[in-house]
């Protein structure tokens, strides 16, 4: 076969590129669609798939494992929890998982409008009881209460809140709490009332760590660190590191940490960014104050990824995923600052 | 080793493995459908007639990586691949036309800087570029110029550097490895992948392409390759900064760029005759011949060239831009004063001629 003519090679050649493309496409298409329902941040799609499919079971168990794995937790997914559970739900879960949702549909209205109607009977909810607090603490949740309510604050300024109302407010909006001064599951305790509050990439963002009335956090970039020794509290050490600007910060902070006996209390907020230079050992490192990898970033287990919110109370040497953690995800499509809460209370009824 | 390491590695081997088992059917496929390059006695330098569909198996096997890649690695994935994958197939198409009907070099660019704006449109741009002073500008709209011209510029010098066997090809597989080693420092894990389907395709490729070389790539790989080349370079990363800084691949590229600038300059001069877009045979590589030296000799010195201009790039990728720029000037003078002597040389052999 010698084909004079070089039109028809160009044809017969085209085809063949042609072909090829078209069966890359088809190709791309599939795996695409294939690694979109198994990409781990989908699971509303999975939900949505398998309760079609009749198997509730499991269409629940990915709604748990999304609500786990990805902060903040969005409304569609209460609404679907909502709706698949609705026939057989319990009374008080119902309650609370509408309180949840109507906090978080609240959060997203105060970003764009200035006039939301706050609905005290949500946030005065006899369902989580939180302790009456001490002075110090008091008047560090308003602190904290006014770096919250940032992005919020022309909503929320007329409103006259009590501290109550703002920690069922933080509650709901995705806070994890630790109670009976118990941090976690670590089986250490702290002796007075602790808040963390991070803020991830944004403008103007700040990490504060509440602590006997003072803030051991700040407006500049970086990684913030409290350290306590073991009950009665002390303040052992205290520390930023600028993970974002350089590996060098993250080095520093590793070598900060190794030094930290085991025992000791470690209260960590992000400020900003602290993922860009963030290495393996430093990552091992704050493993080893019992939190755990528990959100994916770019389908990989990360404890938190670029411009996100990471709050945590730890304990050096506890077993991994022992340790309160919050963490919350930044998004440059929305306007809103990630906001991560964490706290360790003397008393309340929350087991 | 770390779980992306292997990705690089992975995705190299299977570029590799496809184009190894690719470049032979196409070498049968051009055969067959009487595609070869037969020699002449002006530009050409083989003596026999070879198959020049080699470039195809480039193409086919970066649709095959993509594929691998999204299919095993979908965290590494970027939708990015897709669009180099959508605008190569154009690119493709127009090489084998150029290759097989030729089609005039005016009409190629126009479609080239067509194809560069198409990019600019699906995010590929530089909209900043290195200050000499430290820092960054912001080129605003000119990106929408600088971009199409540094995507046609890179994909005419890796088709410019191929005239001798395996030149071209181990050119590319050198400023591949280099940028990425530059991107692997930096953490880019796009710009690995991109660098490993290349450095695959390139090192495969030179097996069938060495000295003496049983395929060719025709215009359709080298225009192919340098299009890879000329995207990888343009991803920009999170807070807006080009991840390779263009300067870096400007002394990467520094051999073939520096072949299309002598290019330029020699069309301009026939310009006045109408002979702009016609081809000659003064390219770097010609020159080289010229002086006496053998066909692998002269590949080998270009590849030593490219292999120091690479580490230059490395170390300048880690220096601020102020001294980026001094390096850059340092390279500036170097290929300079390279080009001076070459003619010196030339001169001496045709004056010690004249007298023969």
């Amino acid at each position: 076969m010698n084909i004079d003519n070089p039109r028809i090679k160009v044809v017969i050649l085209w085809g063949i590129v042609i072909v090829s493309f078209f069966v890359f496409w088809v190709s791309h298409t599939y795996i695409s669609d294939y690694q979109e329902f198994n990409e781990p941040r989908n699971y509303l799609i999975r939900a949505e798939y398998y309760f079609q499919e009749g198997d509730k079971e499991k269409a629940l168990r990915e709604i748990e494992f999304g609500m786990d794995t990805f902060r903040p937790v969005p409304s569609e997914t209460l609404v679907f929890l909502m709706k698949i559970r609705k026939d057989k739900l319990e009374k008080n879960i119902y309650n609370e998982l509408e309180k949840k949702y109507k906090i978080t549909m609240l959060l997203e209205k105060c970003n764009y409008s200035e006039t939301v109607q706050f609905d005290n009977a949500v946030l005065s909810s006899d369902e989580v009881l939180f302790p009456s607090l001490s002075k110090t603490t008091k008047s560090s949740v308003l602190s904290s209460w006014k770096l919250l309510t940032r992005s919020t604050l022309k909503c929320m300024q007329t409103e006259n809140l009590s501290e109550k109302q703002i920690l069922n407010f933080l509650y709901y909006a995705g806070g994890v709490f630790s109670f009976h001064s118990t941090i976690g599951k670590t089986g250490a305790s702290i002796d007075d009332d602790v808040i963390v509050i991070s803020e991830g990439s944004e403008e103007g963002s700040g990490a504060q760590i509440w602590f006997q009335g003072r803030n051991f956090g700040g407006h500049r970039r970086g990684f913030y660190v409290l350290i306590l020794t073991p009950p009665p509290c002390k303040i052992y050490r205290s520390d930023r590191f600028d993970i974002w600007d350089s590996y060098t910060e993250a080095v520093k902070m590793t070598r900060f940490l190794e030094e930290v006996p085991d025992g000791y209390i470690g209260i960590f907020a992000v400020a900003d960014e602290a993922s860009e230079n963030m290495t393996e050992e430093l990552e091992h490192t704050l493993l080893s104050f019992g939190f755990a990898k528990r959100t994916y970033v770019r389908r990989e287990l990360k404890l938190f990824g670029y411009g996100y919110a990471f709050a945590g109370i730890g304990v050096k040497g506890a077993n991994n995923g022992t340790a309160p953690q919050n963490w919350a995800e930044y998004d440059p499509s929305k306007k809103r600052i990630p906001l991560a809460v964490c706290g360790v209370m003397k008393g309340g009824n929350k087991p | 080793m770390k779980y992306q390491e292997w990705s690089y590695i992975a995705v190299w081997f299977v570029s590799f493995v496809t184009t190894l088992l690719l470049v032979p059917v196409f070498r049968w496929i051009a055969i067959k459908l009487g595609v070869v390059d037969m020699p002449d006695q002006k530009r050409k330098v083989h003596k026999k007639p070879i198959p020049y569909l080699g470039g195809m198996a480039f193409y086919i096997s970066f649709l095959v990586a993509c594929c691998f890649i999204e299919w095993m690695y979908p965290q590494f994935f970027d939708e990015k691949l897709t669009i180099i994958a959508v605008v190569g197939t154009l690119i493709v198409l127009m090489g084998l036309l150029d290759d097989l009907i030729s089609i005039p070099a005016s009409r190629k660019l126009i479609f080239e800087l067509f194809l560069g704006v198409l990019l600019y449109y699906w995010g590929f741009k530089s909209t900043t570029i290195a200050h000499p002073l430290g820092g960054v500008w912001d080129v605003g709209w000119l990106a929408l110029m600088i971009t199409p011209l540094w995507i046609v510029g890179v994909m005419n010098a890796i088709n410019f550097s191929d005239g001798l066997d395996g030149l071209a090809s181990g050119q590319v597989a050198i400023c591949s490895a280099t940028i990425f080693a530059i991107s692997y420092y930096n953490g880019q894990i796009f710009s690995c992948l991109v660098m490993s389907i290349l450095l695959g395709c390139t090192l495969a490729f030179l097996v069938y392409n060495s000295h003496p070389a049983s395929v060719f790539m025709g215009d359709t790989g080298a225009l192919f390759l340098g299009f890879v080349l000329g995207c990888a370079t343009l991803v920009e990363r999170k807070k807006g900064v080009t991840i390779v800084a263009l300067t870096v691949p400007m002394v990467v590229l520094a051999v073939p760029f520096l072949d299309t600038f002598l290019s330029f300059l020699r069309r301009i001069q026939r310009a006045t005759r109408g002979e702009f877009f016609m081809p000659d045979r003064d390219h770097l590589h010609h020159r080289l011949l010229k002086l006496g030296l053998s066909q692998r000799q002269v590949v080998f010195s270009l590849y030593y060239f490219s292999i120091c201009m690479g580490f230059l790039a490395f170390i300048t990728s880690l220096l601020p831009s102020k001294y980026t720029f001094l390096v850059l000037f340092l390279v500036c003078m170097l290929v300079g004063m390279g080009v001076i002597l070459l003619h010196f040389i030339e001169s001496i052999i045709e004056k010690k001629e004249e007298i023969e």
